[in-house]
């Protein structure tokens, strides 16, 4: 039964189980050779906040080279060439995009909180979990070896004909293993998104409707139906890509008779609907976030659930938008544009919601709430600049500089705060340990602050005119990127704090209650760490986001049901 | 691949029983038609890809012969699709005999597709060769109005495309290959004695959905030849 006997453990109660996930076997096959959800979840988790902190490092030497302006425009020499520098910000954008945003939320949180939310042993299908996961971690490799050849510097979009003649040097290069481990990358998506819509239509068990289900489940559902119908389409795009590169047939080449605008089609039919996995992850992690440290029932749960489907739709119809200056007909342009706009929508919808559950909440600032606020925040900002580049023209003038560069760290860039945040909610249960809450609202803070300094003057350095990606710059604008690399040391101190806080709480961290915040879903209703097999009969299903029913117990130092005081605060 | 997702969760108490296997049927029957899915809409971009480039190259397109075995593979694989619904029906009405024959029988004739595809690339060699010469020399013309250094190596379009598709499809076809050799080693071995064999219906599905999909891509080779 439960492991949470007050009357048997004394002070120490909530003490993690002598049986859980964690202990329930040992050795390294153990781990290697896991079909459990939460073991998958936790490997992808070390291993995607390793690829953060590798795709941060090149963010961190990028901007450092920005210190200065050229040598040849008066500037001092600064501490790396042009050529390198191309290959900072390339593997930077694709490290942060196709390994660490991507599967970000779904693979690593979702995989371990899914089930467990959902009231399920496991996911659907086990051995394709752990498949996906072996997929992440070679495309991951493929990709980091492209150092060997040299480096990849055509900006992660891998746009023609950067990527097919110029790009590193040699037939070979840096690109075909990074376009080749991207490749790779998407079989692992696919396969996670397959996973999740099978255990969310299947596994749900009796009395867990539809309109039951947490609102992250929601979101994961329908980033999953991306994942399954736009990640071919990426599949075919880099395939092209290395048939052209590696053979010589000419899909984009204008020389073998090719467009290098089908190139951009082909690859923002994908890689718009890729925003929206990343983003709807994000979302769905924000209504429990907002709701469960408000202490308030979401407000609006069926829009906020309709919304992410709706945006889930419309992220298939608007990839022309990244082609108003490539030569596409106006006419596209303007329906592309319009249908863009459109998007503003659901997303103002989740946003309101989120408001109203915040009125009149009793807010606590706990760090994951502190990241779920920096992300309201944030997002309006990269939401609302979004429609200044949805305007056909407007877009001439923004294109390409640096107000696009921080227009999509504020959206993109912004979902690492609900990343950190759910990292922080669900820790106790992963972990079985509390963290030391002042220190990581400090990071949290220090996150924010390094975060918008960064990337808020971005906006003003594009619309005077600062070309992205550019190496050498006009010296009126040396005062703009220093404020922007200020930041980004802001946030490297903010990670390393965050890196401090989470390591202190797996040495010395203060044993977790089943319910430290007095969230009403599922997998607080296990215990911290769950069990092995998550649930021995399912729980029953209640509203997860009625907070009525919970009521703080000093001696358990969490959440129990009210009535079960003093009892076994786990019902598994 | 295939024989890692054919395996669900036991999301249940574990005993077995009727409803039981329904239920996990049901969730490798979702997941199949969710793979299918992904490949339709990888299929359907090769297919769009393939009239993009036609349209665009109006007449400088390399009409693209048609080897004439290429119609053999298709007979091969329409009867494997055939032999394949045998396998199935065996293994609803739990008759082993004509469920290991049909899997024979399906997985020899898609291995000799294979064979014949191979084949049917290396007829249209001697062809390619020349509409390479043919393209490399009007690349280079290209490049010399441009004023840019020609490419190193200019293949045809329509060749291009068409060893793509193919080469997709037989990407594919040998990722139908391995399960049905899973399914039929299982089969001789005893295994789906008093089942409904769900595995082995589910790799007929997508057997089946291969030999679909080739009949596409034929009419579009069909096009591409003129």
């Amino acid at each position: 039964m439960s492991s949470l006997n007050p009357a048997a453990a004394g002070p120490l109660v909530g003490a993690p189980a002598a049986d859980n996930y964690l202990t329930h076997s040992r050795g390294f096959w153990s781990w290697a050779a896991t079909l459990d959800h939460k073991r998958i979840g936790v490997m992808y988790l070390a291993g995607i906040f390793t690829m953060f902190l590798v795709g941060g490092l090149f963010a961190v030497l990028l901007r450092s080279v920005l210190l200065t302006p050229d040598a040849a425009a008066g500037g001092v020499k600064t501490i790396v060439d042009a050529n390198m520098y191309n290959r900072f910000f390339t593997l930077h954008g694709a490290v942060m995009v196709f390994i660490v945003i991507i599967p970000g939320i779904p693979a690593a949180l979702g995989n371990f909180v899914l089930p467990l939310m959902l009231g399920a042993k496991d996911v659907a299908f086990p051995r394709l979990n752990l498949c996906s996961f072996y997929l992440w971690l070679i495309g991951t490799a493929m990709a980091l070896a492209s150092l060997y050849w040299g480096g990849v510097d055509t900006g992660w979009t891998f746009y023609t004909p950067y990527s097919t003649k110029v790009g590193s040097s040699g037939a070979f290069g840096g690109v075909v293993p990074v376009v080749a481990g991207a490749f790779v990358l998407g079989f692992s998506s696919i396969f996670t998104g397959l996973n999740f819509i099978v255990t969310i239509h299947k596994l749900r068990p009796p009395g867990m409707t539809w309109f039951r289900m947490p609102l992250f489940l929601w979101g994961t559902y329908a980033t999953a139906v991306i994942q399954v119908l736009a990640t071919p389409v990426l599949g075919i795009t880099l395939l092209l890509l290395l048939a052209e590169r590696l053979l010589g047939i000419g899909f984009f080449d204008s020389e073998l008779g090719g467009d290098p605008v089908l190139f951009q089609h082909f690859f923002w039919f994908y890689s718009h609907p890729a925003v929206y996995i990343m983003i709807l992850p994000a979302m769905g992690v924000m209504s429990e976030l907002i709701s469960v440290f408000s202490h308030k029932h979401i407000f609006g749960y069926k829009f906020i659930a309709f919304s992410s489907v709706a945006i889930a739709i419309l992220g298939f119809l608007v990839w022309g938008h990244h082609m108003f200056t490539s030569g596409q007909s106006e006419l596209l342009g303007v329906i592309f544009s319009a249908i863009t706009f459109s998007i503003a929508i659901p997303s103002a919808v989740k946003m309101f919601n989120w408001l109203t559950t915040l009125y009149k909440g009793s807010i606590d600032f706990k760090a994951p709430m502190c990241y779920a606020l920096s992300f309201m925040w944030i997002f309006g900002i990269g939401g609302l600049t979004g429609l200044f580049l949805g305007m056909m023209g407007l877009d001439q003038h923004l294109h390409d500089t640096y107000f696009v560069v921080a227009h999509f760290h504020y959206v993109m860039a912004g979902t690492i705060f609900v990343f950190f945040g759910a990292i922080h909610y669900w820790w106790p249960k992963m972990t079985g340990r509390m963290y030391d809450e002042g220190a990581a609202v400090l990071a949290s803070l220090l996150m924010f602050i390094g975060f918008n300094m960064t990337f808020f003057i971005q906006f003003l350095m594009g619309t005077r005119g600062m070309p992205r990606r550019y190496y050498a710059y006009r010296p009126e604008f040396q005062f703009h990127h220093i404020v922007s690399t200020m930041g980004s040391y802001v946030m490297l101190a903010a990670v390393l704090l965050l890196i401090y806080v989470l390591i202190k709480s797996l040495r010395s961290g203060r044993p977790a209650p089943a319910n430290p915040w007095g969230a009403g879903s599922m997998e607080w209703q296990c215990a911290s760490p769950p069990p092995h097999d998550n649930f021995k009969t399912p729980p029953p299903v209640v509203d997860a986001y009625d907070y009525e029913s919970l009521e703080w117990d000093e001696r358990v130092g969490g959440y129990v049901h009210r009535g079960r005081r003093g009892g076994p605060a786990a019902t598994h | 691949m295939m024989p890692i997702s054919l395996v669900p969760t036991d999301p249940g108490g574990g005993s077995g029983g009727d409803a039981e296997q329904a239920r996990r049927g049901s969730i490798g029957a979702l997941g199949m038609v969710l793979l299918l899915a992904s490949l339709s809409v990888l299929f359907a971009s090769g297919i769009s890809l393939f009239f993009l480039v036609r349209l665009a190259d109006g007449d400088a397109w390399d009409p693209l012969p048609l080897p004439p075995s290429i119609w053999i593979a298709t007979l091969l694989l329409l009867f494997s699709s055939a032999t394949g619904l045998l396998a199935a029906s065996g293994a609803k009405r739990e008759n082993r005999a004509l469920l290991i024959v049909g899997l024979l029988l399906t997985t020899i004739l898609g291995a000799a597709f294979l064979g014949i595809q191979w084949r049917n690339w290396q007829e249209l060699l001697p062809h390619f060769r020349q509409a390479e010469q043919r393209a490399t020399e009007r690349a280079a013309a290209t490049a010399a109005e441009m004023g840019v250094q020609p490419p190193l190596r200019s293949i045809p379009r329509s060749f291009g495309v068409f060893y793509m598709l193919t080469a997709l499809h037989a990407a594919h076809v040998i990722a139908g290959v391995v399960p049905l050799l899973w399914v039929t080693g299982r089969a001789l071995m005893g295994a789906y004695r008093g089942t409904k064999g769900d595995g082995v219906r589910r790799v007929i599905v997508y057997w089946h959905f291969l030999d679909v999909m080739w009949l596409i891509l034929l009419g579009l080779l069909a096009i591409g030849a003129t």
